[in-house]
């Protein structure tokens, strides 16, 4: 491998280190399996540098090393079962976080914004994220998190771009849901069925 | 309410994949849906509060820092 490749990968792929970290630790939840993830990607690129086209997206290049790794190796190593969602067997889609808020929309408070989303903690998003199916959390993660474009989540994740498009639309909407259930854990809004 | 308009103000919020044309479109398309600037900033603060919240404790440990650099080195 010539040192050039060598060197324009130490250079532009360091630097990278902790936000594929914290891509790789919202996809496993969990941090130990998290820096495992990182390793081996970095490992996997640098002995398959030769592959890499010059001039095109290391960053997006590494996420799709990391999420191939993820899927391929962690997943199936350790034969995760699917963290169903409280969600999973209700219907999201005609939820709207706003609407149930937003006295505007026919909900409950003049300023969503001030008296809701700022008021619920970090652990609070966080929780709703974790709790999110795997193949919404993966697509997620990717495009609205971590700035992918759908194409490189869509390469990252080895399916068509409208797959990605609807794991993002479901996926948005069960975090939406999810986040209604913490507001009220937290008194934020009122107790009750989420509903439509 | 219309089913893919949390998609469409997503897709205003992430701006990336737009062109200037595209985002023309998709702020026509909000309008005829009746969405307000409220909810639009309503998502918009979604969506940071889950980046934000999302980004701590996303910090790489030194020791995979370190391990990273040594597998540079060695190989």
């Amino acid at each position: 491998m010539d040192l050039a490749r060598r060197r324009e990968f130490k250079e532009k792929a360091l630097p990278l280190v902790d936000e594929l970290y914290g891509a790789a630790l919202r996809m496993s939840r969990n941090p130990q399996a998290a820096e495992d993830l990182v390793a081996e990607a970095f490992a996997k690129a640098w002995k398959s540098l030769d592959q890499f086209q010059p001039g095109t997206n290391m960053r997006a290049w590494l996420y799709r090393i990391l999420t191939n790794a993820y899927i391929n190796t962690y997943r199936k190593k350790h034969r995760e079962p699917e963290k169903v969602s409280v969600d999973a067997y209700e219907k999201p889609e005609d939820f709207h976080l706003f609407n149930r808020l937003s006295s505007e929309a026919g909900g409950v408070s003049p300023d969503p914004v001030q008296t809701v989303v700022d008021r619920l903690t970090d652990e609070d998003f966080r929780k709703a994220l974790d709790g999110l199916a795997e193949e919404y959390r993966t697509a997620v993660v990717l495009y609205d998190l971590q700035g992918l474009s759908y194409q490189e989540a869509a390469d990252s994740l080895d399916v068509p771009i409208g797959t990605v498009r609807s794991r993002l639309s479901r996926g948005r909407k069960i975090l939406q849901k999810s986040l209604w259930r913490h507001a009220q854990d937290a008194g934020l809004a009122p107790a009750g069925a989420p509903g439509a | 309410m219309d089913d893919d308009l949390l998609g469409l103000i997503y897709e205003l919020l992430n701006h990336r994949d737009l062109s200037v044309e595209q985002e023309k479109i998709v702020v026509e398309e909000l309008e005829l849906h009746g969405c307000c600037a409220d909810r639009i900033e309503f998502e918009r603060r979604v969506l940071l509060r889950f980046r934000e919240a999302t980004s701590q404790g996303g910090e790489c440990p030194k020791r995979l820092r370190t391990k990273i650099q040594a597998l540079l080195e060695e190989i």
